[in-house]
C-alpha cells in the first residue's frame, strides 16, 4: 500500500473495542433474535434479511460508485425467476440454483448497463427503468415459461443436501448466514483496491481516468456485483414465499430498495442494513393502524428523499469522521475499567 | 397510400408533442447534468389541472393557458425547493432529489384526482376534411401547428433576446457565467419555467389526442421525451424537435410492422441504439466528460 492510499483512507484511530463491539453486538442480536421473537416477527426478520442483501447491492452501485440504478427490483426478479425455474423445471438443487440466479442476474445486468456505462453513466437510470418495464412485459407475457400473471406456484423449499428448511426458523438460520457472509465479503471488496477505485470513480471520474483507472471496467464491475446480490436475494425470496408473480418486481419496489440505501446512508454498509430493517418493519407496524400512510407512502418517501438530499445526503449512518457517540461511551467505560487510556477522537 | 398519409400525420402530431415535453428535460440536462425526474409528474399535474378547470367551466383558451402557467410555476417551485440547495453536490444527489420531488407531486395528484384513468374533453374538435380526394383529419394538424408555434416562440426567446444569450452562456459553463455577472439564480428557474410551460402544453395536447389522462402518464412521457431529446442530441433545442418528429413517425409505422403492443418499446430501442452508435445524438455536438 502506498503512502497516498494510506492517507486517503486514514481511519480515525480505533482500538479493538471500537472495532469489534458493533460486530459482536450485531452477531449476538442475530443469534438471540429467534429465541425472543414470535412467528410473525420472524417472518418480518426473514423479509428484512432479503432486503438487506438488496440494499447492499444498491448501495454498491449507487453509494460507492455513484451510479443511479432504478431497476434493482427487476434484477431481483431475474434472480427469483431463474432460481424458481431451475428448481421447478430442471430439478436443480437449491444451492446451485441460488448461485446461478446471482450469476444470471449479474450477466443480464452487465449486458444492459454496458452500452450506457461506456458513454453516459447518467442515463443508467433511464436504461434500468426501461429494463424493469421490459422485464415486467416478458414475465407477464411469456405464458409458457412464467405462467404470466397467474404466477409460478409450488416452488420447492430451500434444501441443502437432504436437509430441508421446513419452518421460518430454519429459513432465518440460512438467511442470516448468507447475509453475514455477504456482508463480510462486500466489506472486504470495499476495503480492497476495487473499493477504492469505485469511490474514486464516484468522486472524480476524470481524475480517476487520468490516473489510469479503467473507469468503464470498474463501473461495470460495480454494477455486476450489485446485481449479483440482487439475484441472490431473488432466489431467497422465491424459495421462501414459494410463489412468484411479475408484479412483485415493479418500479415501486426498486424505489423502496433505493430508499433503503439512501435512508441508512449511501456508502455505508451498516446503513444499508439499518435502512432495510426500518423500511420493512415500519410499514409492517403501520399497515393495519394507519392505512392512509401506506397509500401515500410514495409521496412521504419522496419528501423524505428530498429532505435527506438537502440536509443529510450521507444518511442516518453515513460516513462521518467520528465513532458514533454511543459506541465511544461504551468503549471508554470499558477502557477505564481495565485502566487503559482513552483513544483521542481526531 | 391514404393509410400512409394518415399514419404520417398522426406520427408527426404525436412526435411534435414529444418534442414539446422533451424541451424541459433537454435544457435542464444541458445546464445542470440533471435528469429532471419530476418533469413527467409536473406536466401530468398540469394536465389534470387543465381537466379540472375545463370541468368547472373555465373557457378553453384561458384554462389551457393557466394550466401551462401553473406548470411553469411548479417547475420553478421544484427547482427552488429540491434542486437549488443541492445544485453543486455530486451529480447523483440532485437526481435523487428530483426523484423524490416527482414522487411527492405524483402522490399529491393521486390524492386529489385518484388513481383511475380520466377522459379528457375534446378541446380540439375531431373534424376531418377532404384534400385531393384524401380524408385528412383536422385534430393532428392543429396539434402540429400549436407545437410549431410554441417552439418558434421559444426559439425566438432563446436565439434573439439577451435572456436567451444568457441562457446559452449558462449552458456552456455555469461557473464562468456566474463569474461574468449572469444572474444564474434567475436564468436557471427560467429554464425550468420554459420547460414546465412547454411540457404542460405538450401534455395537454397529448391527453387530448389520446383522450385519457392518468397519474402514471408521466413515466411513459419521460421515456418518449428522453428518446426524442437523445435522438436530436441532448441540450440541442431544435434537435429535440426533429428527434420528436422522427420518434413519432417511427412509432406510428411500428404499429404497422410489429403491432401496437410494442409501440411503447420503440422509444426504448431508440435510446439503446443511440447510446451504442451515436451517443451525442443525430444533431448533437461532440462533448467531453465534465466532472
Amino acid at each position: 500500500m502506498t503512502a497516498a492510499q494510506q492517507t486517503t483512507h486514514a481511519e480515525p484511530a480505533r482500538g479493538p473495542v471500537e472495532r469489534w463491539l458493533p460486530a459482536g453486538a450485531a452477531i449476538a442480536f442475530l443469534v438471540a433474535f429467534p429465541f425472543v421473537a414470535d412467528g410473525y416477527l420472524l417472518h418480518v426478520a426473514n423479509i428484512s434479511l432479503i432486503f438487506i442483501l438488496l440494499a447492499i447491492g444498491q448501495n454498491i452501485i449507487t453509494g460507492y460508485t455513484g451510479m443511479l440504478s432504478l431497476g434493482h427490483a427487476a434484477f431481483y426478479g431475474v434472480g427469483a425467476y431463474t432460481s424458481a425455474l431451475l428448481t421447478l423445471r430442471l430439478g436443480v438443487s437449491w444451492p446451485v440454483a441460488f448461485l446461478a440466479s446471482g450469476v444470471v442476474a449479474s450477466i443480464v445486468g452487465m449486458l444492459i448497463a454496458l452500452p450506457c456505462l461506456r458513454v453516459r453513466t447518467d442515463f443508467l437510470s433511464l436504461i434500468t427503468i426501461a429494463f424493469a418495464q421490459m422485464f415486467f412485459v416478458v414475465a407477464n407475457g411469456w405464458m409458457d415459461l412464467t405462467r404470466g400473471p397467474m404466477g409460478l406456484t409450488g416452488i420447492p423449499r430451500i434444501s441443502i443436501g437432504s436437509w430441508v428448511a421446513h419452518n421460518d426458523m430454519a429459513y432465518y438460520a440460512v438467511f442470516a448466514c448468507i447475509v453475514v457472509v455477504t456482508y463480510v465479503a462486500v466489506q472486504r471488496i470495499l476495503n480492497s483496491s476495487i473499493g477504492r477505485a469505485w469511490e474514486m470513480v464516484r468522486d472524480d471520474e476524470v481524475g480517476a481516468l487520468s490516473l489510469g483507472v479503467d473507469v468503464t471496467y470498474y463501473k461495470v464491475l460495480s454494477f455486476g456485483v450489485g446485481t449479483f446480490l440482487a439475484g441472490l436475494a431473488g432466489s431467497m425470496f422465491a424459495h421462501y414465499i414459494r410463489f412468484l408473480s411479475p408484479d412483485a418486481f415493479l418500479l415501486l419496489e426498486s424505489l423502496i430498495i433505493m430508499q433503503m440505501a439512501i435512508l441508512g446512508g449511501l456508502a455505508s454498509l451498516p446503513g444499508s442494513v439499518l435502512g432495510a430493517i426500518l423500511l420493512i418493519s415500519i410499514p409492517e407496524a403501520l399497515r393495519s393502524s394507519e392505512p392512509l400512510l401506506i397509500t401515500y407512502r410514495p409521496g412521504l418517501a419522496g419528501a423524505l428523499l428530498v429532505a435527506m438530499m438537502i440536509w443529510r445526503p450521507q444518511g442516518i449512518l453515513g460516513r462521518t469522521r467520528a465513532t458514533p457517540p454511543i459506541v465511544r461511551q461504551i468503549s471508554d467505560t470499558l477502557r477505564r475499567l481495565v485502566g487503559a487510556r482513552p483513544v483521542a477522537n481526531p | 397510400m391514404a393509410y400512409v398519409i394518415e399514419q404520417l400525420i398522426n406520427g408527426l402530431a404525436v412526435g411534435s408533442v414529444y418534442a414539446l415535453i422533451a424541451v424541459g428535460y433537454s435544457m435542464v440536462y444541458s445546464i445542470l447534468y440533471l435528469i429532471n425526474f419530476a418533469h413527467g409528474d409536473v406536466i401530468t399535474f398540469g394536465a389534470f389541472t387543465a381537466l379540472t378547470m375545463l370541468v368547472i367551466g373555465v373557457p378553453i383558451p384561458v384554462a389551457l393557458f393557466l394550466a401551462c402557467v401553473l406548470g411553469a410555476a411548479l417547475g420553478m417551485t421544484v427547482e427552488r425547493i429540491a434542486y437549488r440547495p443541492v445544485r453543486y453536490a455530486n451529480r447523483i444527489v440532485p437526481m435523487i432529489s428530483a426523484l423524490g420531488a416527482g414522487l411527492v407531486i405524483a402522490s399529491t395528484a393521486q390524492a386529489i384526482w385518484g388513481p383511475e384513468v380520466h377522459a379528457f374533453p375534446q378541446v380540439i374538435p375531431r373534424w376531418s376534411f377532404e384534400l385531393f380526394g384524401q380524408l385528412i383529419p383536422f385534430q393532428p394538424l392543429i396539434i402540429i401547428a400549436i407545437a410549431v408555434v410554441l417552439v418558434a416562440i421559444a426559439t425566438v426567446l432563446l436565439d434573439y433576446t439577451r435572456l436567451g444569450r444568457a441562457t446559452k452562456c449558462v449552458c456552456q459553463d455555469i461557473h464562468a457565467a456566474q463569474l461574468m455577472g449572469i444572474p444564474i439564480n434567475t436564468i436557471v428557474p427560467l429554464v425550468y419555467a420554459i420547460g414546465g410551460f412547454l411540457g404542460v402544453a405538450g401534455a395537454i395536447l397529448y391527453v387530448t389526442y389520446f383522450n385519457a389522462v392518468y397519474i402514471q402518464m408521466g413515466l411513459l412521457a419521460t421515456f418518449k421525451a428522453w428518446s426524442a431529446a437523445m435522438l436530436g442530441g441532448v441540450g440541442n433545442f431544435h434537435g429535440a424537435f426533429v428527434g420528436g418528429l422522427l420518434l413519432g413517425i417511427a412509432e406510428a409505422f411500428s404499429v404497422v410492422v410489429v403491432g401496437s403492443a410494442f409501440k411503447d418499446g420503440v422509444s426504448l430501442v431508440f435510446i439503446v441504439l443511440i447510446l451504442l452508435l451515436k451517443p451525442d445524438g443525430l444533431f448533437g455536438e461532440r462533448t467531453t466528460a465534465r466532472s
